[in-house]
């Protein structure tokens, strides 16, 4: 039990995840299983930004109670990412868009996760405080903060 | 220099480069700068807007390519592989005179541009950045040919870049090493008449057909745009 709360510990923190990579070889099937959460964590941001885009774009209504709930579960999803790309799958053949450099550059790869998720928040308190105007700003900052961690870290 | 024509001064010009064309040159200019820069500031729906009016210039440029005046015809700059070669030799040697309209390099470079910046566009229909932004015809693919076209759209600006930096270091060889200004004449339209025989001076744009080629220009994006399938809605 100790060494399960251990492990989880070293999940949660950057340095142990890093290290949790570095202590074996993933199987295929581990490195499968890995990209196929990160890619379900991914479609689970997409579907929560995909009700962002028209508001932000002006297509669609302000909506302060979808934008508030959008952006509570993005917060929540983006807190998730360096957990789930804790396992080093930059040497296996598993199909992916993660650049290797995100295991190389981790430290600032969870920054960008950090970033997005902070902008998210803010957008969730600004919409929960009713700020129309200053929550459709902070929707494009959240929308920048993909995009700039994509440019560094996600495959052209 | 030669000395000209004996009726002439030489400091007398044939008209080369219709007003179309220079235009279209400069306005390419501008749109292609345009685009750059709001893609990189995140002013995506101006992006958009640069796109379309790219898409309207190489459509009218290949229409002025078959209708426009004669230099600006592309059977007038094929460029055939004899010819570009024998240029490149002429490059170096004192039999070189400055061309008239497009040397036989600078023909390969308009189809290379054309061909490179079309692809662009029409790439940049099907794109999308996954967030916030997909092209009009973005909704008709499939997730693997989503990011094929967006992956098109990203490296081949690379391709782009590059042949900017080409175009204007082959302009500036030009005035260093051969002492022949090709700016000017894309501003005035005119070169020397000791480089312009008189036989080869571009004949003034019939304006029937130039409206022509600018209104169907205009009318095909404007379609383009217009019959875009519905964007599809990401969000249930």
């Amino acid at each position: 039990m100790r060494t399960l709360i251990l492990a989880a510990a070293a999940v949660a923190t950057v340095s142990g995840s890093t290290a949790l990579s570095e202590d074996k070889e993933l199987s295929a099937r581990e490195a499968e299983k890995a990209v196929s959460v990160r890619q379900s964590l991914f479609d689970l941001i997409g579907w929560n930004i995909g009700g962002l885009g028209p508001i932000a774009r002006g297509r669609a209504p302000y909506d302060a109670a979808l934008v508030e709930q959008s952006a509570d579960r993005l917060a929540q999803l983006g807190a998730m990412i360096p957990d789930a790309f804790a396992a080093d799958t930059s040497s296996s053949d598993v199909a992916s868009e993660a650049r290797p450099v995100i295991w190389t550059e981790f430290d600032d790869f969870t920054e960008h996760a950090t970033t997005m998720a902070e902008a998210a928040e803010e957008v969730r308190e600004l919409a929960a405080a009713g700020d129309e105007e200053a929550a459709l700003t902070a929707i494009r900052h959240l929308a920048s903060t993909c995009k700039s961690c994509h440019q560094s870290y996600r495959a052209e | 220099m030669t000395s000209a024509n004996k009726k002439e001064p030489p400091i007398a010009q044939r008209p080369v480069w219709d007003i179309l064309i220079r235009l279209w040159h400069w306005l390419l200019v501008v749109c292609l700068a345009g685009s750059w820069a709001s893609a990189e500031f995140d002013r995506m729906q101006l992006h958009f807007w640069f796109g379309y009016g790219i898409l309207g210039l190489m459509l009218f440029r290949v229409f002025w390519g078959f209708v426009g005046t004669r230099h600006a015809r592309f059977s007038s700059f094929l460029p055939k592989p004899q010819r570009v070669i024998a240029y490149i030799q002429s490059l170096r040697s004192t039999s070189w005179t400055p061309s008239v309209g497009h040397s036989p390099i600078g023909a390969l470079a308009v189809f290379a541009i054309l061909a490179v910046i079309s692809a662009q566009v029409l790439s940049g229909l099907f794109t999308t950045d996954d967030i916030f932004w997909a092209g009009p015809y973005n909704p008709l693919l499939g997730s693997d040919a989503s990011s094929l076209f967006s992956s098109v759209h990203r490296i081949n600006f690379n391709v782009i870049k590059a042949i900017v930096v080409m175009h204007i270091a082959a302009v500036l060889s030009y005035w260093f090493f051969k002492s022949t200004n090709l700016i000017k004449p894309m501003f005035t339209g005119q070169k020397p008449a000791n480089v312009v025989p008189e036989q080869e001076s571009a004949e003034a744009p019939r304006w029937r057909t130039a409206i022509l080629a600018v209104g169907l220009s205009v009318v095909m994006v404007l379609m383009i745009v217009w019959f875009a399938p519905e964007p599809v809605d990401d969000f249930f």
